[in-house]
């Protein structure tokens, strides 16, 4: 009786321990989920924001300060010019969601087609070396 | 009834099976981690270019078998070279080295056929070099 009464407070604890670790795991992975965290040993890219506002950029002309030098100003305005716009921004944003390769010719590369690739140089590089053994022969 | 031991078995068994779904939850998202697919997707254009900066020295030496190949009488290893051999072999009653340099004509003549397929093909290998970006 003694032993029974011991071992059901005990089990309780047990019990409840064991649901508050289920608990933690589970909320821990929501967490997870939520803040996007996939673990990657990478180094994290910086998120590109593209902030799509109806604000064009100023082009005043700069101002010359003492101190600044008129090329300074210069550089300034042709950098200013370069500045994209709100609508080219928001040209770029909408191409860029919809395919990430727009804007480069270049087609996809996969793995098995660069595997291919090297593959027939090396074939071909074996076959020379082969043909070169051939003629050393006479 | 229920005794209060099966309850706390009970309970036990629904904290086991809470831990088990959190660890089958959580388990594939580091497995994620491990996957180096990032790592090799962003080194494929390295090694196509490798690749393709190898074509033009396979170019340069397919190109000079094939020369060698097609030269005249004189050309050492070219086909004509093996059949002036073989003729003087022949008429010298050499005939088992007749036999051995007529075998090596017959794959000679091959060879010159494959050097040739293989320099169309990395004409077509610098092409696609080209359409990815890579000028060879």
């Amino acid at each position: 009786m003694s032993q029974l009464s011991r071992a059901r407070p005990r089990a309780r604890v047990l019990s409840i321990f064991t649901l508050a670790l289920g608990a933690v795991s589970v909320v821990g992975l929501g967490a997870c989920t939520s803040s996007g965290a996939r673990g990657d040993t990478t180094a994290p890219q910086p998120n590109v924001k593209i902030a799509a506002t109806d604000e064009t950029v100023v082009t005043e002309p700069v101002v010359t300060q003492p101190g600044v030098t008129a090329t300074t100003a210069a550089a300034l305005a042709a950098v200013a010019d370069t500045l994209p716009t709100a609508t080219s921004v928001q040209a770029a944003s909408s191409t860029t969601a919809a395919s990430p390769q727009a804007g480069t010719d270049a087609v996809v590369l996969t793995e098995a087609e660069v595997a291919e690739f090297e593959q027939q140089l090396d074939e071909i590089d074996q076959l020379l070396t082969g043909v070169n053994a051939d003629l050393s022969q006479d | 009834m229920t005794t209060p031991r099966r309850s706390a078995k009970s309970m036990l068994m629904i904290g086991a099976v809470v831990v088990t779904a959190g660890a089958a939850l959580v388990v594939p998202s580091s497995a994620q981690a491990a996957t180096p697919s990032s790592a090799t997707t962003d080194e494929l254009p390295a090694r196509l270019k490798r690749a393709c900066l190898r074509i033009p020295n396979l170019q340069i030496r397919t190109d000079n078998f094939i020369t060698r190949l097609n030269g005249d009488a004189s050309t050492r290893g070219s086909l004509l070279w093996l059949q002036a051999q073989i003729d003087d072999a022949n008429a010298k009653g050499r005939t088992q080295l007749a036999t051995v340099l007529e075998n090596r004509l017959a794959v000679r003549t091959q060879t010159l056929e494959v050097l040739t397929h293989r320099q169309e093909r990395l004409a077509n290998l610098i092409e696609r070099c080209r359409n990815h970006g890579v000028d060879v």
